[in-house]
């Protein structure tokens, strides 16, 4: 197993006004993985990469990234991490070239190394030719990229990524996760990111930590947090029903828990639905049942979610207060409401991607 | 290492915001077209109340045109100041300042790199404000270096107060708005001074009173004593107050050390969330 690049033991973080966001996490990171944070708005998701990325102080418990520890070695994590986060840190009045050579000079960097470095990423990045012009004028998927991209001018040993597909289009967002694996295979970088995409984190996270109300829930591969919540099933559409004597067999042959059926169609419990499914439909065959249409349905996050949380993923998500109602919201409320605010519109654009 | 490394990210810092100065061209006009309209409107306006038996018994042979250049020079660097923290916002609502809080770069270093920018721009707006007023025949006593001190006395009161007022200001709300709403409370300190009538001019003893008591006022006499000079036996005479200055810079750096402190208080609680 590869070297342990963040360790968080029991970690929590009570705000001066006694919310509690996170309530105590533990996890590790591996070199070279991709972890994801997954839940809802509200989860405690930011505020623990805030922490990891020593820009919030942690009111309990421990974590250590590449060995160091986040609330006395600020300093020297800074050095070896890369950190987007939910909003893009555009300096608006900067030009993407002014911006990316400032960082990398920040880093250490002489004047023809950081052009040079600046030179590399504007084009690997897709925007050699915006290097000149104010990134205010930048559209959120090229800001977002550059953002992304300047927090790798340094060639960062971690990278905390805080919901980065947000505001982006299902083309920015399917290139932004080729580079994402792209780092990871070819530069061994470890990525600790947040989403609270399914999709996202399905397609991209080597494991998932499920976080709802500053918990984490569950903590595996996507695969196997599928797996665990039960069975693949076998949907059959039928053409004319089934009468009682064919539905009797049917109990007979795969088990009585296994077969429901609703709505004109069967569905069948399996193991594993693709291997299933052939002699599953050679059973119903032999029972003289004529099928109009199948399917295999796997289990999804979302699926997962409900089972580890007793929440579906929209309930889930923490309401923000009403402004008019509270005149001073905390620094805490704005970015909840902002959150709220921002995942309303995606994820329908989103899901055609992953399809 | 660290002590080279830590001059060489402040520096980093300075030009970049040198650099973004003209970017923001509202700041630079702003600090600048109220302080010409007074200077050219004021001097002439005005110009019989320096004309008076009374004032010229104080400042005999003084234009009131050189009494007030140096309140205006005053009132430059406060406006300059006092608009010391809006690029700064700008970081902090963008999310770049957290993004820079992300690298080595320490926000102190930041922070002090953002002032001591806004600083050299005001010095910029100070002295054309001070050229101005020699082109329209103003009169420093002191000569071209008590000019220069002048300028700088001025810039280095007005950053130490309302520049860290208004950055501590901006940091704790956020908003522009905020932070402008301040703006008249340091305009009432330097009208309510002997900014543009001399005190002995002035009949109502409760401003007489006032006037004493704002600090403000001690430094517009400072300033005004290197400008205009001191009346010796009907004839005035350069002069260079030295306790007066040493007064303004030792006030200076009081409010330098506790609007410090406001400022790193404000920074724990909004920035870092402590």
């Amino acid at each position: 197993m590869s070297e342990a690049v963040i360790e968080v033991e029991n970690l929590s973080k009570t705000y001066p006004d006694g919310t509690s966001a996170v309530k105590g996490i533990s996890f590790t990171v591996r070199k070279g993985e991709i972890f994801g944070f997954l839940g809802p708005n509200g989860a405690g998701k930011t505020t623990s990469m805030r922490i990891l990325g020593t820009l919030h102080h942690a009111t309990g418990g421990s974590a250590r990234i590449l060995g160091l520890d986040v609330n006395t070695q600020g300093k020297e994590i800074r050095e070896r991490i890369g950190f987007a986060m939910q909003e893009v840190g555009m300096d608006d009045l900067a030009t993407a070239q002014e911006m990316l050579t400032l960082h990398a000079k920040l880093y250490g960097m002489n004047s023809k190394e950081a052009k040079a470095k600046a030179a590399e990423l504007l084009s690997t990045f897709d925007l050699a030719s915006d290097a000149k012009r104010r990134v205010v004028r930048f559209s959120g998927g090229m800001q977002r990229r550059l953002d992304l991209a300047v927090s790798l001018v340094h060639t960062p040993e971690v990278l905390f990524l805080d919901e980065p597909s947000t505001g982006l289009d299902p083309k920015s967002r399917s290139d932004l996760w080729r580079v994402l694996r792209k780092l990871r295979d070819e530069e061994g970088i470890t990525i600790l990111m947040s989403t609270h995409y399914m999709d996202e984190a399905d397609a991209l996270c080597d494991r998932i930590a499920i976080m709802n109300k500053g918990v984490i829930a569950a903590i595996d591969t996507p695969t196997n947090l599928k797996r665990s919540i039960g069975a693949d099933r076998v949907r059959v559409t039928l053409s004319d029903g089934i009468s009682a004597k064919q539905w009797a067999a049917l109990q007979k042959t795969f088990r009585a828990g296994n077969v429901s059926q609703a709505d004109g169609h069967i569905d069948i419990r399996v193991k594993d639905g693709a291997s299933a499914l052939v002699p599953a439909l050679r059973i119903l065959d032999d029972l003289g049942v004529q099928v109009r249409e199948t399917k295999v349905l796997t289990p999804t996050l979302e699926d997962v979610f409900l089972q580890y949380t007793g929440a579906s993923f929209a309930d889930a998500e923490v309401k923000p207060a009403d402004p008019k109602e509270k005149v001073r919201l905390s620094r805490k409320e704005k970015k909840a409401a902002k959150e709220a605010a921002s995942s309303a519109k995606p994820s329908v654009e989103f899901s055609e991607v992953v399809a | 290492m660290g002590a080279v490394s830590s001059i060489r990210t402040f520096g980093l810092m300075y030009m970049r915001n040198i650099r973004q100065i003209p970017r923001i061209p509202v700041v630079l006009v702003f600090g600048i077209v109220m302080p010409v309209i007074q200077l050219s409107l004021f001097g002439n306006i005005f110009s019989a109340l320096g004309d008076s038996p009374a004032f010229q018994a104080t400042y005999p042979g003084v234009a009131y045109l050189s009494y007030i250049a140096p309140s205006i020079i005053m009132l430059t660097t406060f406006l300059g100041m006092a608009n010391a923290s809006a690029a700064l916002l700008v970081d902090v609502r963008t999310g770049y300042f957290d993004k820079l809080r992300t690298t080595p770069a320490k926000a102190g270093q930041v922070i002090v790199a953002r002032l001591l920018a806004e600083m050299t721009r005001v010095t910029a707006q100070a002295l054309i404000i001070l050229g101005l007023a020699l082109l329209l025949g103003a009169h420093v006593e002191s000569g071209f270096l008590g000019g220069v001190v002048m300028v700088l006395m001025s810039v280095t009161f007005s950053a130490c107060t309302v520049g860290l007022l208004v950055t501590a200001l901006s940091m704790k709300t956020k908003s522009d708005q905020a932070t402008q709403s301040a703006f008249p409370l340091f305009f009432v300190l330097i009208f309510l001074s002997s900014a543009y009538v001399p005190k002995e001019q002035i009949k109502n003893d409760v401003i007489r009173t006032i006037i004493d008591f704002n600090p403000v006022d001690y430094l517009i006499q400072a300033v005004r004593e290197l400008m205009v000079g001191v009346n010796n036996g009907g004839v005035m005479e350069a002069s260079w107050p030295l306790d007066k200055i040493g007064l303004v810079l030792g006030a200076s750096a009081v409010a330098a050390v506790l609007f410090g402190l406001l400022n790193y208080r404000v920074y724990r609680t909004s920035i870092e969330g402590k």
